[in-house]
């Protein structure tokens, strides 16, 4: 059982208490893959700015959005205080309204992840992927997102290296903050 | 009933398996036995890279620095990589086989079969087995609830019939509560761009 999330089960609360070293994904209305957000201190962020470079104390907040040239764009980095809330101070500051993805274990944020990758991708449009989707013939969401996986890495090797370098900046030395 | 789960199960696709079973001798058949057998985990690496003197630090996940230990300056930035745990004896290029002991790799088997058995509360009198044996002059062998794989090399059969038991990966990729701080980076996109990156064979 996640305490945190428990928590905000049990007190209808609908803030987010941001966490060094972590991530959390946000969705929108129709359960599309949207935003990743990064939380880290300094110097892990991922961009720096005359803050980080003065070392100054504090929550880095960076949100990355889905691109057709990259896999991703950083949105904004924003300097938060461990006990600000992230929806308030961050995310509700977009003009659409995302919700925070909630996982179950590994699988889900792979799955996740490589929706996010390509379903913005201009790759999703080409015949070799046409031709992949095609030759699944798996049901469960997992499998078909590592089939789509293997599949791509073997026939276009370039476009997998895209995904797993997105993958290694997001996952590497980070925690899920949201689990079920 | 079976009590082995099967492939969909754990959900790895039929074309990693088939291309296991394939699969030329390589450093890759080491990095999949040491990584599921021997459980040689991945684990984020820090490396901290001073932007005005140039030096660079190790860390592991949870280290901060904020300050160049050398020059004092807080221009730092991080970089985070997966790498594995402990070492891997790598291949020589005399006899293009593994270093590792067939002997050390059953023992192993046999210990991850009693882990998953308890892991999955199943009974753990259940029997374990290796079959192994020759059919029309190439060998062949299978672990209980692995698939059979036939290869001309007898010692790469019994690395491949390791590998390719759904089980095995059923423990070494799975996510319960008590190995969430544990078990780390044990994704498939990691293994897939291991076959990716030497360019995969359908």
């Amino acid at each position: 059982m996640n305490l945190l999330t428990e928590y905000y089960r049990r007190h209808g609360v609908n803030y987010l208490l941001p966490t060094n070293e972590s991530y959390v994904f946000f969705e929108d209305c129709h359960e599309t893959p949207m935003l990743v957000c990064l939380m880290s201190t300094h110097p892990r962020n991922y961009n720096t700015c005359y803050r980080c470079q003065h070392g100054s104390s504090g929550i880095i907040v960076e949100v990355f959005s889905p691109n057709r040239e990259t896999p991703l764009l950083l949105t904004s980095h924003i300097h938060i205080k461990p006990d600000d809330d992230l929806l308030t101070k961050v995310i509700n500051n977009f003009d659409c309204s995302f919700s925070p993805f909630y996982a179950k274990n590994y699988r889900d944020i792979e799955v996740w992840l490589w929706r996010f990758f390509i379903s913005h991708n201009r790759y999703k449009s080409s015949r070799s992927w046409i031709a992949i989707s095609e030759s699944i013939k798996s049901k469960d969401e997992y499998l078909i997102a590592t089939e789509q996986m293997a599949s791509c890495a073997l026939k276009n090797p370039k476009v997998y290296h895209s995904y797993y370098t997105m993958y290694q900046s997001v996952v590497s030395g980070r925690n899920y903050l949201l689990y079920e | 009933m079976d009590i082995y789960p099967t492939w969909e199960e754990v959900g790895v696709p039929s074309l990693i398996v088939n291309s296991i079973k394939d699969a030329s001798p390589c450093p890759l058949l080491d990095n999949l036995i040491y990584q599921l057998v021997f459980k040689n985990s991945r684990k984020p690496q820090l490396t901290f890279t001073c932007d005005n003197c140039g030096d660079q630090f190790r860390g592991k996940q949870h280290d901060n620095i904020a300050e160049c230990v050398s020059c004092g300056s807080s221009l730092i930035h991080c970089n985070a990589n997966l790498k594995f745990g402990k070492e891997i004896p790598q291949w020589t290029n005399h006899a293009k086989h593994s270093m590792m002991k067939i002997s050390d790799l059953l023992s192993q088997m046999n210990s991850n079969h009693l882990l998953w058995m308890l892991a999955r509360k199943k009974r753990i009198n259940h029997p374990y087995s290796v079959n192994c044996g020759w059919k029309n002059d190439i060998p062949y062998c299978q672990f209980s609830g692995g698939d059979k794989v036939e290869d001309n090399s007898p010692r790469l059969c019994v690395i491949k019939a390791a590998i390719v038991c759904p089980w095995l990966w059923d423990i070494a990729t799975d996510w319960r509560e008590e190995y969430r701080d544990k078990i780390f980076g044990d994704h498939l996109s990691p293994i897939i761009a291991q076959f990716a990156s030497v360019g995969w064979r359908e």
